[in-house]
Protein backbone atom coordinates (compact mmCIF):
# COMPACT_ATOMS: atom_id res chain seq x y z
CA UNK A 1 0.00 0.00 0.00
CA UNK A 2 1.46 3.34 -0.98
CA UNK A 3 1.41 6.28 1.23
CA UNK A 4 -0.69 8.78 1.26
CA UNK A 5 1.07 12.41 0.79
CA UNK A 6 -1.06 15.81 2.12
CA UNK A 7 0.17 18.86 0.90
CA UNK A 8 -0.61 21.87 3.54
CA UNK A 9 0.35 25.63 2.49
CA UNK A 10 2.16 28.40 4.58
CA UNK A 11 -0.01 31.91 4.76
CA UNK A 12 3.61 33.12 2.73
CA UNK A 13 1.91 30.42 0.11
CA UNK A 14 4.92 28.19 0.64
CA UNK A 15 4.11 24.42 0.05
CA UNK A 16 4.84 21.18 2.31
CA UNK A 17 4.40 17.97 1.66
CA UNK A 18 3.82 15.73 4.64
CA UNK A 19 3.20 11.80 4.89
CA UNK A 20 -1.04 11.36 5.71
CA UNK A 21 -0.45 9.31 8.58
CA UNK A 22 1.55 11.85 10.27
CA UNK A 23 -0.09 14.89 9.46
CA UNK A 24 -3.32 13.45 11.24
CA UNK A 25 -1.96 13.52 14.89
CA UNK A 26 -2.90 17.45 14.60
CA UNK A 27 -6.93 17.03 14.94
CA UNK A 28 -7.39 19.46 12.67
CA UNK A 29 -6.21 18.09 9.77
CA UNK A 30 -7.67 14.80 10.55
CA UNK A 31 -11.43 16.39 10.41
CA UNK A 32 -10.56 17.80 7.42
CA UNK A 33 -9.51 14.29 6.25
CA UNK A 34 -12.33 12.29 7.46
CA UNK A 35 -14.81 15.51 5.81
CA UNK A 36 -13.51 15.74 2.24
CA UNK A 37 -10.57 13.52 1.63
CA UNK A 38 -8.54 16.62 1.57
CA UNK A 39 -7.39 15.38 -1.69
CA UNK A 40 -6.24 19.30 -2.55
CA UNK A 41 -3.67 21.68 -0.75
CA UNK A 42 -4.62 21.96 2.77
CA UNK A 43 -4.17 26.15 3.53
CA UNK A 44 -3.23 27.14 6.52
CA UNK A 45 -3.42 30.99 6.27
CA UNK A 46 -2.46 32.01 10.02
CA UNK A 47 0.86 29.51 10.04
CA UNK A 48 3.92 31.59 8.31
CA UNK A 49 6.33 28.96 6.64
CA UNK A 50 9.18 29.25 9.10
CA UNK A 51 6.92 28.30 11.39
CA UNK A 52 5.14 25.32 9.22
CA UNK A 53 8.45 24.21 8.65
CA UNK A 54 8.69 23.74 12.58
CA UNK A 55 5.48 21.93 12.80
CA UNK A 56 6.28 19.48 9.84
CA UNK A 57 9.85 18.27 11.80
CA UNK A 58 8.03 17.71 14.82
CA UNK A 59 4.71 15.67 12.77
CA UNK A 60 7.70 13.70 11.23
CA UNK A 61 9.65 13.02 14.69
CA UNK A 62 10.61 8.76 14.71
CA UNK A 63 10.51 8.92 18.29
CA UNK A 64 9.20 6.20 20.73
CA UNK A 65 6.09 6.67 22.18
CA UNK A 66 7.64 6.97 25.80
CA UNK A 67 10.69 9.00 24.77
CA UNK A 68 7.92 11.19 22.86
CA UNK A 69 7.69 13.31 26.26
CA UNK A 70 11.33 14.10 26.66
CA UNK A 71 11.45 14.33 22.80
CA UNK A 72 8.85 17.50 22.61
CA UNK A 73 10.39 19.14 25.58
CA UNK A 74 14.00 19.24 23.73
CA UNK A 75 12.37 20.03 20.67
CA UNK A 76 10.65 23.43 22.54
CA UNK A 77 14.04 24.27 24.44
CA UNK A 78 16.43 24.01 21.19
CA UNK A 79 13.73 26.94 20.04
CA UNK A 80 14.17 28.97 23.30
CA UNK A 81 13.06 32.47 21.45
CA UNK A 82 9.87 33.88 22.98
CA UNK A 83 8.41 35.17 19.26
CA UNK A 84 9.56 31.52 17.75
CA UNK A 85 7.70 29.57 20.43
CA UNK A 86 4.73 31.89 20.69
CA UNK A 87 3.94 31.44 16.93
CA UNK A 88 4.64 27.76 17.50
CA UNK A 89 2.09 28.00 20.26
CA UNK A 90 -0.72 29.55 17.90
CA UNK A 91 0.41 26.69 15.33
CA UNK A 92 -0.25 24.54 17.52
CA UNK A 93 -3.22 25.47 19.17
CA UNK A 94 -4.90 25.62 15.58
CA UNK A 95 -3.83 22.66 14.31
CA UNK A 96 -4.71 21.21 17.55
CA UNK A 97 -1.67 19.32 18.11
CA UNK A 98 -2.39 18.98 22.17
CA UNK A 99 1.41 17.87 23.02
CA UNK A 100 3.29 20.66 21.04
CA UNK A 101 1.05 22.96 22.35
CA UNK A 102 1.78 22.79 25.96
CA UNK A 103 5.42 21.99 25.79
CA UNK A 104 5.53 25.43 23.62
CA UNK A 105 3.31 27.10 26.05
CA UNK A 106 4.88 25.94 29.17
CA UNK A 107 8.47 26.97 27.84
CA UNK A 108 6.79 30.49 27.06
CA UNK A 109 5.95 30.52 31.16
CA UNK A 110 9.00 29.44 32.44
CA UNK A 111 11.00 31.76 30.43
CA UNK A 112 9.00 34.63 31.45
CA UNK A 113 8.63 33.81 34.81
CA UNK A 114 10.83 35.75 36.73
CA UNK A 115 10.61 38.40 34.22
CA UNK A 116 10.21 42.23 35.52
CA UNK A 117 7.91 43.93 34.52
CA UNK A 118 9.61 46.06 31.95
CA UNK A 119 10.95 42.47 30.63
CA UNK A 120 7.58 41.47 30.18
CA UNK A 121 6.34 44.31 27.96
CA UNK A 122 9.51 44.07 26.33
CA UNK A 123 9.33 40.39 25.35
CA UNK A 124 5.41 40.37 24.46
CA UNK A 125 5.23 43.59 23.07
CA UNK A 126 2.47 44.82 25.60
CA UNK A 127 1.89 48.71 26.21
CA UNK A 128 2.40 50.41 29.66
CA UNK A 129 -1.08 51.78 30.02
CA UNK A 130 -0.74 52.41 33.75
CA UNK A 131 0.35 55.69 35.47
CA UNK A 132 3.07 54.86 37.75
CA UNK A 133 0.88 55.63 40.54
CA UNK A 134 -1.35 52.86 39.53
CA UNK A 135 1.32 50.17 39.44
CA UNK A 136 2.76 51.53 42.59
CA UNK A 137 -0.70 50.76 44.10
CA UNK A 138 -0.73 46.99 43.52
CA UNK A 139 2.68 46.81 44.18
CA UNK A 140 1.85 48.02 47.91
CA UNK A 141 -0.90 45.74 47.94
CA UNK A 142 1.29 42.55 47.04
CA UNK A 143 5.00 44.36 47.76
CA UNK A 144 5.84 40.36 49.34
CA UNK A 145 5.97 39.15 45.91
CA UNK A 146 7.95 41.58 44.26
CA UNK B 1 18.85 33.26 11.40
CA UNK B 2 15.49 35.23 10.66
CA UNK B 3 15.41 38.71 11.84
CA UNK B 4 12.05 39.37 11.68
CA UNK B 5 10.99 39.26 14.93
CA UNK B 6 14.40 40.43 17.23
CA UNK B 7 13.71 40.05 20.79
CA UNK B 8 16.20 41.96 22.63
CA UNK B 9 15.26 44.95 20.18
CA UNK B 10 16.75 48.25 21.37
CA UNK B 11 15.77 50.55 18.73
CA UNK B 12 12.28 50.94 17.58
CA UNK B 13 10.99 50.29 20.70
CA UNK B 14 8.28 53.20 20.43
CA UNK B 15 6.97 51.66 17.45
CA UNK B 16 6.82 48.37 19.44
CA UNK B 17 5.04 49.88 22.42
CA UNK B 18 2.01 50.88 20.11
CA UNK B 19 1.50 47.05 19.96
CA UNK B 20 -0.79 45.48 22.28
CA UNK B 21 0.69 41.92 21.46
CA UNK B 22 3.21 40.44 18.99
CA UNK B 23 2.14 41.15 15.40
CA UNK B 24 -0.67 38.77 14.46
CA UNK B 25 -0.56 36.77 17.26
CA UNK B 26 -4.12 36.67 18.71
CA UNK B 27 -4.80 37.30 22.51
CA UNK B 28 -6.17 33.53 23.38
CA UNK B 29 -2.32 32.14 23.74
CA UNK B 30 -0.85 34.59 25.93
CA UNK B 31 -4.39 35.42 28.08
CA UNK B 32 -5.64 31.32 28.08
CA UNK B 33 -2.42 29.16 27.54
CA UNK B 34 0.33 30.70 29.17
CA UNK B 35 -0.82 33.12 32.36
CA UNK B 36 -2.71 30.12 33.82
CA UNK B 37 0.90 28.02 33.94
CA UNK B 38 2.85 31.00 35.62
CA UNK B 39 3.68 30.67 38.86
CA UNK B 40 0.64 32.14 41.26
CA UNK B 41 3.39 34.36 42.72
CA UNK B 42 4.80 35.54 39.37
CA UNK B 43 1.08 36.53 38.39
CA UNK B 44 0.56 38.50 41.69
CA UNK B 45 3.33 40.68 39.79
CA UNK B 46 2.26 40.50 36.32
CA UNK B 47 -0.96 42.53 37.42
CA UNK B 48 0.73 45.32 36.74
CA UNK B 49 1.69 44.59 33.28
CA UNK B 50 -1.16 46.36 31.88
CA UNK B 51 -4.85 47.08 32.55
CA UNK B 52 -5.87 44.22 30.14
CA UNK B 53 -3.89 41.86 32.14
CA UNK B 54 -5.27 43.28 35.48
CA UNK B 55 -8.51 42.75 34.79
CA UNK B 56 -8.40 39.05 33.26
CA UNK B 57 -6.47 37.59 36.38
CA UNK B 58 -9.23 38.31 38.77
CA UNK B 59 -11.68 36.83 36.36
CA UNK B 60 -13.30 33.88 37.56
CA UNK B 61 -13.15 31.39 34.68
CA UNK B 62 -8.99 32.73 34.77
CA UNK B 63 -9.11 31.47 39.20
CA UNK B 64 -10.53 27.78 37.65
CA UNK B 65 -7.85 27.76 34.84
CA UNK B 66 -5.25 28.57 37.29
CA UNK B 67 -6.03 26.27 39.56
CA UNK B 68 -6.48 23.31 37.24
CA UNK B 69 -2.62 23.81 36.26
CA UNK B 70 -1.35 24.19 40.24
CA UNK B 71 -3.16 21.28 40.85
CA UNK B 72 -2.20 18.85 37.60
CA UNK B 73 0.36 19.95 35.73
CA UNK B 74 2.56 21.69 37.67
CA UNK B 75 2.15 20.92 40.92
CA UNK B 76 3.83 22.88 43.50
CA UNK B 77 3.18 22.39 47.27
CA UNK B 78 4.29 24.24 50.03
CA UNK B 79 4.45 24.29 53.17
CA UNK B 80 2.86 26.92 55.38
CA UNK B 81 4.69 27.72 59.50
CA UNK B 82 3.44 29.59 61.44
CA UNK B 83 6.16 31.28 63.31
CA UNK B 84 6.80 33.75 66.57
CA UNK B 85 5.23 36.95 66.13
CA UNK B 86 3.23 39.16 67.91
CA UNK B 87 0.17 38.58 70.58
CA UNK B 88 -2.50 39.79 68.15
CA UNK B 89 -1.55 38.36 64.67
CA UNK B 90 -0.04 35.32 63.45
CA UNK B 91 3.33 35.12 61.48
CA UNK B 92 3.93 33.00 58.63
CA UNK B 93 5.97 32.20 56.12
CA UNK B 94 5.90 29.83 53.27
CA UNK B 95 8.64 27.03 52.15
CA UNK B 96 8.34 25.62 48.19
CA UNK B 97 8.51 21.69 49.14
CA UNK B 98 10.59 21.11 46.28
CA UNK B 99 13.28 23.30 46.17
CA UNK B 100 13.14 24.19 49.98
CA UNK B 101 13.38 27.99 48.72
CA UNK B 102 11.39 30.12 52.07
CA UNK B 103 9.24 33.24 51.42
CA UNK B 104 9.66 36.09 53.84
CA UNK B 105 7.98 36.23 57.21
CA UNK B 106 4.28 37.83 56.48
CA UNK B 107 1.29 38.35 58.97
CA UNK B 108 -1.95 36.93 58.92
CA UNK B 109 -4.56 39.24 57.75
CA UNK B 110 -6.77 38.16 60.73
CA UNK B 111 -6.44 38.54 64.45
CA UNK B 112 -5.41 35.62 66.27
CA UNK B 113 -2.66 34.69 68.85
CA UNK B 114 -0.38 32.29 67.22
CA UNK B 115 -0.44 29.83 70.40
CA UNK B 116 -4.41 29.82 70.15
CA UNK B 117 -4.29 29.35 66.29
CA UNK B 118 -4.32 26.19 64.24
CA UNK B 119 -3.78 25.38 60.89
CA UNK B 120 -6.36 22.35 60.40
CA UNK B 121 -6.52 21.46 56.32
CA UNK B 122 -6.06 22.76 53.02
CA UNK B 123 -7.58 22.44 49.23
CA UNK B 124 -7.11 24.53 46.16
CA UNK B 125 -5.31 27.22 47.64
CA UNK B 126 -7.74 27.78 50.73
CA UNK B 127 -6.55 27.10 54.17
CA UNK B 128 -9.11 26.56 56.94
CA UNK B 129 -7.78 27.84 60.98
CA UNK B 130 -9.10 27.51 63.84
CA UNK B 131 -9.53 29.80 66.82
CA UNK B 132 -9.69 28.66 70.19
CA UNK B 133 -10.61 30.72 73.19
CA UNK B 134 -10.25 27.56 75.61
CA UNK B 135 -9.39 24.74 76.06
CA UNK B 136 -12.54 22.71 75.39
CA UNK B 137 -14.25 24.56 72.03
CA UNK B 138 -12.96 26.67 69.18
CA UNK B 139 -14.33 30.27 68.53
CA UNK B 140 -14.05 31.09 65.37
CA UNK B 141 -13.34 29.10 62.32
CA UNK B 142 -11.69 31.14 59.34
CA UNK B 143 -11.01 30.32 55.92
CA UNK B 144 -8.09 31.86 54.33
CA UNK B 145 -6.06 32.74 50.96
CA UNK B 146 -2.33 33.05 52.14
CA UNK B 147 -1.80 34.12 48.92
CA UNK B 148 -4.49 37.07 48.34
CA UNK B 149 -4.75 37.12 51.91
CA UNK B 150 -8.67 37.36 51.67
CA UNK B 151 -10.02 35.55 54.22
CA UNK B 152 -13.90 34.82 55.35
CA UNK B 153 -14.63 33.93 59.28
CA UNK B 154 -17.65 31.37 59.15
CA UNK B 155 -20.69 31.85 60.70
CA UNK B 156 -21.03 30.25 64.49
CA UNK B 157 -22.74 26.56 64.16
CA UNK B 158 -26.48 26.50 65.61
CA UNK B 159 -25.13 23.36 67.44
CA UNK B 160 -22.18 25.10 69.31
CA UNK B 161 -21.15 20.99 70.08
CA UNK B 162 -19.60 20.74 66.50
CA UNK B 163 -17.03 23.24 67.27
CA UNK B 164 -15.90 21.07 70.68
CA UNK B 165 -12.24 19.91 71.39
CA UNK B 166 -10.99 17.15 71.02
CA UNK B 167 -12.14 16.47 67.86
CA UNK B 168 -11.20 13.33 65.17
CA UNK B 169 -11.91 14.93 61.69
CA UNK B 170 -11.53 18.70 61.08
CA UNK B 171 -11.04 18.89 57.11
CA UNK B 172 -12.10 21.20 54.04
CA UNK B 173 -12.63 20.05 50.95
CA UNK B 174 -14.04 20.66 47.60
CA UNK B 175 -15.90 18.50 45.90
CA UNK B 176 -16.62 19.04 42.11
CA UNK B 177 -20.33 17.43 41.25
CA UNK B 178 -21.69 20.68 42.97
CA UNK B 179 -18.71 22.94 42.73
CA UNK B 180 -18.68 24.01 46.58
CA UNK B 181 -15.99 23.96 49.54
CA UNK B 182 -17.13 22.15 52.46
CA UNK B 183 -15.70 21.81 56.11
CA UNK B 184 -16.27 18.44 57.58
CA UNK B 185 -15.88 18.17 61.74
CA UNK B 186 -16.04 14.52 63.20
CA UNK B 187 -16.18 14.91 66.92
CA UNK B 188 -14.98 12.13 69.54
CA UNK B 189 -19.00 11.01 69.97
CA UNK B 190 -18.58 10.33 66.01
CA UNK B 191 -21.23 13.22 65.25
CA UNK B 192 -20.72 14.75 61.93
CA UNK B 193 -20.86 18.15 61.32
CA UNK B 194 -20.29 19.98 57.50
CA UNK B 195 -20.49 23.48 56.63
CA UNK B 196 -20.88 24.33 53.28
CA UNK B 197 -19.55 27.94 51.58
CA UNK B 198 -22.06 28.17 49.44
CA UNK B 199 -24.59 28.05 51.26
CA UNK B 200 -22.62 30.03 54.24
CA UNK B 201 -24.09 27.30 56.54
CA UNK B 202 -23.78 24.33 59.02
CA UNK B 203 -25.66 21.40 58.96
CA UNK B 204 -25.16 17.71 61.18
CA UNK B 205 -25.70 14.17 59.35
CA UNK B 206 -28.24 11.61 59.86
CA UNK B 207 -25.15 8.85 59.78
CA UNK B 208 -22.88 9.07 62.94
CA UNK B 209 -18.94 7.00 62.74
CA UNK B 210 -19.71 4.15 64.83
CA UNK B 211 -16.16 3.71 66.33
CA UNK B 212 -16.96 4.59 69.96
CA UNK B 213 -13.34 4.26 70.92
CA UNK B 214 -11.54 6.16 68.20
CA UNK B 215 -9.04 8.57 69.05
CA UNK B 216 -7.73 10.69 66.32
CA UNK B 217 -4.46 10.10 64.77
CA UNK B 218 -2.08 12.43 65.61
CA UNK B 219 -0.92 14.88 62.80
CA UNK B 220 -4.28 14.86 61.17
CA UNK B 221 -3.83 13.36 57.61
CA UNK B 222 -6.67 12.86 55.52
CA UNK B 223 -7.41 12.46 52.22
CA UNK B 224 -9.63 13.22 49.62
CA UNK B 225 -10.13 11.29 46.45
CA UNK B 226 -13.07 10.72 44.58
CA UNK B 227 -15.35 12.68 46.81
CA UNK B 228 -14.46 10.03 49.63
CA UNK B 229 -12.36 11.54 52.27
CA UNK B 230 -9.75 8.85 54.01
CA UNK B 231 -8.79 9.83 57.30
CA UNK B 232 -6.57 7.53 59.96
CA UNK B 233 -7.72 6.78 63.82
CA UNK B 234 -6.50 4.92 66.64
CA UNK B 235 -9.06 2.48 67.40
CA UNK B 236 -8.16 0.12 70.26
CA UNK B 237 -4.20 0.94 70.27
CA UNK B 238 -4.69 -0.16 65.95
CA UNK B 239 -4.41 2.03 63.37
CA UNK B 240 -7.38 2.33 60.77
CA UNK B 241 -8.34 4.05 57.38
CA UNK B 242 -12.32 5.52 57.97
CA UNK B 243 -13.61 6.38 54.54
CA UNK B 244 -16.64 8.84 54.12
CA UNK B 245 -18.54 8.98 50.79
CA UNK B 246 -19.84 12.69 50.40
CA UNK B 247 -21.76 11.58 48.24
CA UNK B 248 -23.95 8.52 50.16
CA UNK B 249 -22.81 10.44 53.49
CA UNK B 250 -21.66 6.48 54.77
CA UNK B 251 -18.74 5.11 56.48
CA UNK B 252 -16.64 2.48 55.33
CA UNK B 253 -13.51 0.61 57.70
CA UNK B 254 -10.48 0.09 55.59
CA UNK B 255 -8.20 -2.57 57.44
CA UNK B 256 -4.59 -1.21 56.95
CA UNK B 257 -1.93 -3.70 55.69
CA UNK B 258 -0.42 -5.82 58.85
CA UNK B 259 2.96 -4.36 59.38
CA UNK B 260 1.01 -0.85 59.29
CA UNK B 261 -1.06 -1.66 62.35
CA UNK B 262 1.52 0.53 64.49
CA UNK B 263 4.33 2.56 63.35
CA UNK B 264 4.39 6.18 62.53
CA UNK B 265 1.97 6.53 59.37
CA UNK B 266 1.26 8.74 56.57
CA UNK B 267 -1.55 8.85 54.79
CA UNK B 268 -1.60 10.55 50.95
CA UNK B 269 -2.96 10.68 47.47
CA UNK B 270 -0.57 9.79 44.88
CA UNK B 271 -1.61 9.67 40.86
CA UNK B 272 -5.40 8.91 41.58
CA UNK B 273 -4.72 6.06 44.56
CA UNK B 274 -4.18 6.22 48.32
CA UNK B 275 -0.66 5.54 49.07
CA UNK B 276 0.39 4.19 53.23
CA UNK B 277 3.30 4.93 54.56
CA UNK B 278 4.60 3.54 57.76
CA UNK B 279 7.76 4.38 59.51
CA UNK B 280 9.09 1.59 61.93
CA UNK B 281 11.44 2.00 64.55
CA UNK B 282 13.72 -1.34 65.07
CA UNK B 283 14.86 -0.53 68.55
CA UNK B 284 18.10 -3.20 68.99
CA UNK B 285 19.38 -2.16 65.23
CA UNK B 286 18.82 1.46 65.82
CA UNK B 287 17.35 1.79 62.03
CA UNK B 288 14.16 2.51 60.99
CA UNK B 289 12.18 0.56 57.95
CA UNK B 290 10.21 2.55 55.93
CA UNK B 291 7.23 0.84 53.92
CA UNK B 292 5.29 2.63 51.05
CA UNK B 293 1.71 0.99 50.40
CA UNK B 294 -0.45 1.70 47.70
CA UNK B 295 -3.92 0.06 47.60
CA UNK B 296 -5.84 -0.46 44.37
CA UNK B 297 -9.44 0.14 43.32
CA UNK B 298 -10.66 -3.08 45.20
CA UNK B 299 -9.09 -2.38 48.81
CA UNK B 300 -6.04 -4.64 48.19
CA UNK B 301 -2.77 -3.50 49.44
CA UNK B 302 0.60 -3.82 47.38
CA UNK B 303 3.72 -2.85 48.97
CA UNK B 304 5.72 0.10 46.37
CA UNK B 305 8.42 0.81 48.41
CA UNK B 306 10.69 -0.68 51.32
CA UNK B 307 13.64 0.97 52.61
CA UNK B 308 15.73 0.66 55.72
CA UNK B 309 16.92 3.71 57.03
CA UNK B 310 19.72 4.23 60.19
CA UNK B 311 19.34 7.78 60.66
CA UNK B 312 19.55 8.12 64.60
CA UNK B 313 16.59 10.49 65.81
CA UNK B 314 14.22 9.87 63.36
CA UNK B 315 11.93 9.14 66.30
CA UNK B 316 11.54 12.88 66.45
CA UNK B 317 10.74 13.51 63.20
CA UNK B 318 7.09 13.68 61.89
CA UNK B 319 6.45 12.72 57.71
CA UNK B 320 5.05 15.66 56.38
CA UNK B 321 5.66 15.71 52.46
CA UNK B 322 7.30 12.80 49.49
CA UNK B 323 9.56 14.80 47.62
CA UNK B 324 9.63 13.89 43.85
CA UNK B 325 13.05 12.48 43.96
CA UNK B 326 11.85 10.29 46.85
CA UNK B 327 13.14 12.28 49.98
CA UNK B 328 10.96 13.23 52.67
CA UNK B 329 10.38 16.12 54.19
CA UNK B 330 10.22 15.82 57.91
CA UNK B 331 9.39 18.39 60.90
CA UNK B 332 11.31 18.20 64.52
CA UNK B 333 10.01 20.16 67.34
CA UNK B 334 11.26 23.57 65.73
CA UNK B 335 12.77 22.24 62.48
CA UNK B 336 12.29 21.26 58.87
CA UNK B 337 14.10 18.78 57.58
CA UNK B 338 15.14 16.77 54.32
CA UNK B 339 15.38 12.67 54.66
CA UNK B 340 17.31 11.28 51.93
CA UNK B 341 16.29 7.33 52.97
CA UNK B 342 18.52 6.02 50.14
CA UNK B 343 21.59 7.91 51.44
CA UNK B 344 20.28 8.07 54.72
CA UNK B 345 21.28 11.50 55.41
CA UNK B 346 19.45 14.46 57.41
CA UNK B 347 19.84 18.00 56.27
CA UNK B 348 18.13 20.91 57.88
CA UNK B 349 16.06 23.24 55.67
CA UNK B 350 16.53 26.74 56.97
CA UNK B 351 20.74 26.95 56.87
CA UNK B 352 20.82 29.72 59.42
CA UNK B 353 18.48 29.32 62.93
CA UNK B 354 16.45 26.58 63.05
CA UNK B 355 13.06 27.43 62.40
CA UNK B 356 10.42 27.55 65.36
CA UNK B 357 7.40 26.35 64.42
CA UNK B 358 3.95 26.66 65.86
CA UNK B 359 2.04 25.30 63.18
CA UNK B 360 2.51 23.43 59.62
CA UNK B 361 0.54 22.81 56.63
CA UNK B 362 0.79 22.33 52.89
CA UNK B 363 -1.10 24.19 50.46
CA UNK B 364 -0.79 25.10 47.09
CA UNK B 365 -0.83 29.10 46.10
CA UNK B 366 -4.01 29.56 43.91
CA UNK B 367 -6.33 32.90 42.92
CA UNK B 368 -9.63 30.65 44.62
CA UNK B 369 -10.94 33.58 46.92
CA UNK B 370 -13.28 32.33 50.41
CA UNK B 371 -15.49 35.03 49.28
CA UNK B 372 -16.33 33.80 45.76
CA UNK B 373 -19.95 33.19 46.67
CA UNK B 374 -20.70 36.35 48.12
CA UNK B 375 -18.71 38.66 45.55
Amino acid sequence: MSKKTLTLMSKDKQLFNIEEHLAVQSVTIRNMVKEDGASSVIPLPRVDSETLALVIEYLNRQQAPEEDEDYVKKFVDERGEIPTLLELAQAALDLDIKKLMDAACMKVADLIKDFTLEEVREALRIENDRTPEEEKAIRDEFQWAF
Amino acid sequence: MHQKKPRDTHIDTMAARKKITLPELPPEILLFQILPRLPAKSLLRFKCVCKQWRSFLTTSIFTKMQLHYATTVDHHEKLILFIPGSTSRCKFLTIDCEDGLIAPPRYCPFPGNTAATKITSSVNGLVCVGVWNNAKALSDIILWNPLTDEYKTLPIPVDRKCYNIPFLVHELCYTCTDDDYKILRINVHGNVYIYSLKSDSWRKLESKLDHPDSIPYAGDHHNLLDENLHFLVNHRTRNLIIRLDLKTERFTKIAVPSTCRDGLLRLMVVKGCIHLTVFKEDFSSRTWTIEEWRMDGDGSWTKVVNSICSIQDLSFLGPLYLMRNGNWLMCTKNDICKVDPKKNTKDHLSSSTPLAIYQIGIYIETFVSPNQYTH
